[in-house]
């Protein structure tokens, strides 16, 4: 049975039960005692490169994140353009956020007169000037 | 009511209608807002083709003449993919990939216009009037993309990063289509036909 807390004649002489270790937070390679009493093995990396696949409700995709000292990764919001608020809270620790925007490619044509019906492909526009 | 302009040789211009492509059918919107998509880079196209193969025989009209009075002082990108050129037979090796030229004297001026086409053996030959021109191996532009616009009253062409050619504008009103494929001669008739499969061309304003 796992103990994590020992007390002795009513003082506390070890108390792990505030402990908030775990696996992803202690670095690998590494071992410590959680604070249900239970080993804990350290799966944290540092240095690697986080992908994240979030679309925002801009159509912003954040493709990859490098992090040089954080595994933390929360969503955030990218606006089209590809920007982002660097004092939101969570950019901390990142080196680089790359940011890829789906942009489609489109034509639109101009004419006094109406359209030809062989002009352009689905999805174009045509902007007449004038004309009724 | 919606409205819509685009920006045109510096100046905004009013549409009186607006029509999307759905079906291969032009539909007329009235709700603007829906039209456009945000997301989406929109080009002023003002012609696209691909496939357009060159027989010697043949020619392709753009539609758009650049040296009209009402297009004379508009900007505007030629991007072409050309491959399989080879001499018609016969000719005399001044075959015309694209062009639009007035063949003889106009305004003081003499050829006005723009030729790509065939400079005898191995070479191309980008030309802007009667005497000014860019020779281009025929080796380093097939096969490649070509870029060759005309803004601020200059002429510009460049093969795909290589250095840009900048070339002396000569020219004056006229009204003759770019032509793909072939000359024009000034009495309409076609000539200099050119043996090409053009892969992918666009004219488009900038």
């Amino acid at each position: 049975m796992a103990i994590s807390k020992i007390r002795l004649n009513g003082v506390t002489q070890i108390d792990l039960t505030q402990d908030t270790v775990t696996a992803s937070h202690l670095h690998t390679g590494y071992t410590a005692t959680g604070a249900d009493g239970l080993p804990v093995v350290g799966e944290a990396e540092t240095g690697g490169i986080v992908i994240v696949d979030t679309i925002d409700a801009a159509g912003g995709t954040i493709r990859s994140v490098t992090a040089a000292n954080s595994l933390s990764v929360t969503s955030k919001t990218i606006t089209t353009n590809g920007t982002y608020d660097s004092t939101d809270e969570g950019y901390d620790g990142y080196s680089e956020i790359v940011v890829n925007v789906e942009v489609s490619e489109m034509n639109y044509y101009t004419g006094s007169s109406a359209p030809s019906s062989s002009l352009g492909s689905n999805g174009d526009i045509y902007i007449q000037t004038g004309g009724s | 009511m919606d409205k819509v302009f685009f920006k045109q040789g510096g100046s905004w211009i009013e549409g009186s209608k607006v029509y999307k492509k759905a079906n291969d059918v032009w539909v007329e919107e009235s709700d603007y807002s829906s039209v456009f998509n945000s997301n989406s880079h929109y080009t002023h196209m003002i012609y696209t083709a691909t496939d357009l193969v060159c027989d010697g025989t043949n020619y392709f009209d753009t539609g758009f003449a650049p040296f009209s009075a009402d297009n004379l002082n508009k900007d505007f990108k030629i991007t072409i993919y050309v491959s399989n050129l080879t001499a018609v037979s016969g000719g005399n090796n001044q075959d015309v990939i694209l062009g639009c030229k007035y063949e003889g004297t106009l305004g003081g001026k003499q050829y006005p216009g723009i030729y790509f086409r065939r400079h005898n053996g191995d070479l191309s030959r980008f030309q802007i009037g009667g005497a000014t021109y860019w020779t281009p191996t025929i080796a380093s532009v097939l096969d490649h993309t070509l870029y060759i616009w005309r803004q601020s009253g200059n002429w510009y062409a460049q093969i795909e990063n290589e250095t840009v050619q900048t070339l002396s504008i000569n020219t004056t009103t006229f009204d003759q289509n770019i032509v793909i494929g072939a000359g024009i001669q000034t009495n309409g008739t076609p000539f200099r036909y050119s043996n090409c499969t053009v892969d992918f061309i666009k004219i488009e304003y900038i």
